[in-house]
């Protein structure tokens, strides 16, 4: 397995669920797993441990073009003390010192505008996740993932 | 001055929850609230709407125990269809619920918990967290994990889809069980349990250093609502509701939880969208209960599973009376996940778990229904209205999260007393705050049903409302 | 039977006199989108959907109301056609409550696979929100106005197989609404046969089996061929 992408958000909260748009627009291609999920849970960590590169979509509150970012290596940040999922850093982190992962992990950010209850997202997300394809294709075919 | 700590890199839809500290005016605290500022919608979201359709769309109240909604909202459908459901859907039924309990308590106690627990309260927080963990204890971290794995496994065998499984239905559940999935279970319960014993026993050896958090963070008398069978076993899917005090009298016995309005009353506060349920003959706020772990082993007289029970007895030899403190909530947790093992392997081995005869069929004969389970975090009533052709009139849900307000709301005030002093706060402090509200693992998603992760906001604010110091932390 | 001779897409096919262009397009694996149309009772070129272009004509056809013509040019499928096809399923989003997340047929409905066909993602239009009722007195089947697109399927079995003529519209337009008999509630219908035909050749979960959970229901069609054939044709074959 080379690649994994987590998409992840709650798509009935419009905008929140950009990122399994994302992994619908991308065309299956052998090496390359996708997994949609409500949130990042631990376990997360065991199913990335084994690929080179993993991406995590998701959708962004704060408004700009839809970007990917390498996740820096080191602790992740301090989290809320209540909240019962994970973000991308952390489930990085924990693969990386439980499950001898040693692959690079990228975000890619969607930026969405409208997060109330209900489905279908708004044209913002919808021509995010449309560029966030196109981004996420560009990372994947950079030689250095062949 | 107040820190503000933004969540980088991506940011999930936030409710949040803030605590608000007064102090008097000789500066010493006077009491303390706990918001939940995020507005409930499922009540109203569900009215008109035809009562099968119940355990599906109340699966979508929480990411965490969907297991837990579907199952009150389909016996509460059971109630209102006047069925006995077939043994097998009962088995399934209860299964899934030990699995989801595994998997939340396992969440909870090693991801959450062990942290302070093992690294110390007062350890670096950049340290204090799961991966502090993972680098200190990696065995106990990757064993966490795949106990949580073991029950999210049960329930997707069973449910079909991981975190919204609606496979359970009025009258009983949707499909049978196979043996292929019945051996899958069977075969993992052994590390399950190893896993669980060492984890206690670990805990067991650490227990007296935290002497000092025991005492005061969350230690004050109060009643223990729970279910138990009628033998007064550990019950989590059908039994009847006992409440005991402080000092394990039992207040009321042999409640049936179909009437729990008859001694269930709900009050609310402007501060707080979260309810707060007491216990009516006490009054309000005197009637404040407690649920979930540690009031199911307060109420229950056994286990009813042999390694459950030996550790039970240990526990309950530590204090002959109920156990008060909040604190022990974690390893009621690790007793608690023994059990569900124990009752997993006894469930998966008894045939009667693969019959194909799975839902009682029936028209409505009723026009008002109540389902209740222990959840996770305690026990669930989900009760329906509906009219004469079945469409919701009102629904109400009686979350384990909001009958522990009172005492949530009691134990950060306790705990501020203890460890807060001056006009700012200190590491140290907040720590044991987040710790007197931790021990309750409290859903607030669930709780106020919105979703997302919970950032924590502290204030001190001055005894003119003042606010005198801010931290966020999330 | 005189034969027609014409162009869809690119293709030269043949239909005889008569026959609508969908029909022939159909024959010749030519599949347009359509909500409204169900075979074996008659169309009305409700839903708009199938509107195709045909060559030296300016407006667009309901394919399905339009005799195919010797030497007609068809293209079923420009970028306008499919701009107004997006266009009519996102009215239709916008229309109702339609929450696929927790209906009886998500994953098995006619409009969200058309929605999905058609690339929506989104619906650029405002929602309306109606408030609308939900009729479960019936005693074997439920109706949701929330999902109802007025396509007026039920209404036609009712009526040209069952011969019960039980479904109507009341009202005109945005208040269009399903009705059964004079406006009584379904379970009091006097003429209504409880034979679930209705329940089959709804697109969406607006006419459903009472007990059934969310993505638990599947229609089933097959019977609506085997009735007429065996009317038309006195073939008894599944």
């Amino acid at each position: 397995m080379k690649t994994i992408i987590l998409a992840i958000g709650n798509s009935l909260r419009r905008d929140d669920g950009a990122a399994h748009r994302v992994l619908e627009l991308l065309e299956s291609q052998s090496g390359v797993f996708t997994r949609s999920l409500l949130q990042l849970a631990p376990e997360q960590s065991e199913e990335i441990a084994p690929a080179r590169i993993v991406v995590f979509v998701d959708a962004d509150i704060e408004p700009g073009p839809p970007r990917i970012e390498r996740l820096p290596r080191g602790d992740p940040p301090p989290r809320s003390p209540l909240a019962h999922s994970l973000r991308p850093a952390e489930v990085v982190a924990l693969a990386r010192s439980l499950f001898h992962f040693t692959g690079q992990a990228y975000v890619c950010r969607v930026p969405g505008a409208d997060f109330s209850e209900g489905e279908g997202l708004s044209g913002t997300a919808s021509r995010n996740a449309i560029r966030a394809a196109e981004l996420l294709r560009d990372l994947l075919y950079t030689p250095e993932s062949r | 001055m107040a820190e503000r700590i933004i969540i980088n890199p991506v940011t999930r839809i936030e409710g949040h929850a803030k605590i608000s500290i007064y102090l008097d005016d000789s500066g010493r605290v006077d009491s303390a609230q706990f918001h939940v500022v995020e507005f409930r919608g499922f009540e109203k979201f569900c009215q008109g709407r035809p009562f099968h359709e119940m355990p599906g769309l109340m699966s979508r109240i929480c990411g965490i125990c969907p297991v837990s909604h579907i199952l009150a909202s389909a016996k509460a459908g059971d109630h209102l269809l006047g069925v006995q459901v077939p043994p097998a859907a009962e088995k399934q039924r209860r299964l899934v619920n030990y699995a989801q309990l595994l998997q939340s308590h396992a969440l909870s106690f090693f991801h959450l918990s062990a942290p302070d627990l093992l690294l110390g309260f007062d350890s670096p927080v950049e340290k204090r967290n799961v991966f502090g963990l993972a680098e200190k204890h990696p065995e106990t971290a990757r064993r966490g994990i795949r106990l949580r794995q073991f029950g999210q496994r049960i329930v997707e065998l069973l449910g079909g889809k991981k975190i919204h499984p609606a496979w359970a239905t009025p009258g009983g559940v949707l499909s049978a069980v196979s043996t292929d999935t019945r051996d899958e279970i069977l075969a993992c319960v052994p590390e399950a349990i190893d896993t669980l014993q060492k984890a206690l026993s670990t805990m067991k050896s650490i227990m007296d250093t935290f002497h000092d958090e025991i005492e005061h963070i969350g230690n004050f008398p109060s009643l223990f609502l729970g279910t138990v069978s009628r033998e007064g076993e550990l019950e989590y899917y059908n039994g009847l509701i006992r409440i005991v005090d402080g000092e394990g009298n039992i207040v009321a016995d042999g409640l049936d939880p179909l009437r729990y309005h008859t001694f269930l009353g709900e009050a609310s506060e402007e501060w707080s969208f979260m309810k707060f349920p007491y216990y009516k003959p006490l009054g309000y706020p005197g009637g404040m209960y407690r649920v979930g772990p540690l009031a199911r082993l307060n109420v229950a007289r056994w286990a009813g599973t042999s390694l459950a029970d030996r550790e039970l007895r240990e526990f309950k030899q530590r204090i002959r009376e109920s156990v008060c403190q909040s604190f022990h909530y974690h390893m009621a947790r690790l007793i608690e996940m023994l059990h569900a093992v124990e009752r997993i392997e006894e469930i998966a081995s008894d045939a009667e778990l693969l019959d194909t005869h799975v839902c009682a069929r029936a028209g409505q004969n009723r026009n008002e229904g109540i389902g209740s389970c222990e959840a996770p975090r305690g026990t669930l009533f989900h009760h329906y209205t509906v009219d004469d052709h079945g469409l919701i009139q009102k629904a109400n849900l009686l979350i384990a999260t909001a009958q522990n307000n009172l005492a949530i709301n009691k134990a950060v005030e306790q705990t501020a007393r203890r460890f807060v002093a001056g006009n700012t706060m200190t590491e140290g402090m907040l720590n044991r705050v987040e710790a007197a509200i931790r021990c309750y693992d409290p859903c607030l998603s669930c709780s106020t049903h919105a979703i997302g992760q919970m950032p924590l906001v502290v204030e001190l604010k001055s005894s003119t409302g003042d606010v005198l110091s801010r931290i966020e932390r999330g | 039977m005189s034969v027609r001779t014409l162009e869809i897409d690119g293709k030269a096919v043949t239909g005889v006199a008569g026959q609508s262009i969908f029909s022939v397009a159909w024959d010749n694996g030519i599949h347009i989108p359509r909500l409204c149309h169900v075979g074996g009772v008659s169309d009305v070129g409700a839903c708009r959907l199938c509107m195709v272009e045909v060559e030296g004509q300016r407006k667009l056809v309901a394919a399905c109301m339009t005799p195919v013509e010797e030497g007609m040019v068809i293209r079923t499928n420009t970028e306008q056609l499919l701009a107004h096809r997006r266009l009519i399923v996102e009215l239709l989003f916008a229309e109702r409550n339609h929450i696929c997340a927790v209906c009886v047929v998500n994953g098995a409905c006619e409009l969200q696979d058309l929605a999905a066909s058609l690339g929506i993602d989104h619906v650029r239009l405002r929602y309306r929100f109606p408030t609308l009722s939900v009729d479960t007195s019936h005693e074997r089947f439920g109706l949701d106005h929330n999902r109802c697109v007025l396509c007026s399927r039920c209404i036609r079995v009712c009526d040209e197989v069952e011969g019960a003529h039980t479904w109507d519209f009341s009202g005109r337009g945005v208040n269009s609404l399903l009705i059964s008999d004079l406006g009584e509630a379904w379970g009091e219908s006097e003429s209504c046969t409880s034979c679930g035909k209705c329940v089959q050749v709804c697109p969406t979960g607006a006419l459903f089996a009472k007990g059934k959970m969310v993505s638990e229901m599947r229609k089933d069609r097959r019977f609506l061929k085997y009735i007429v054939t065996a009317r038309e044709k006195h073939e008894w074959v599944r």
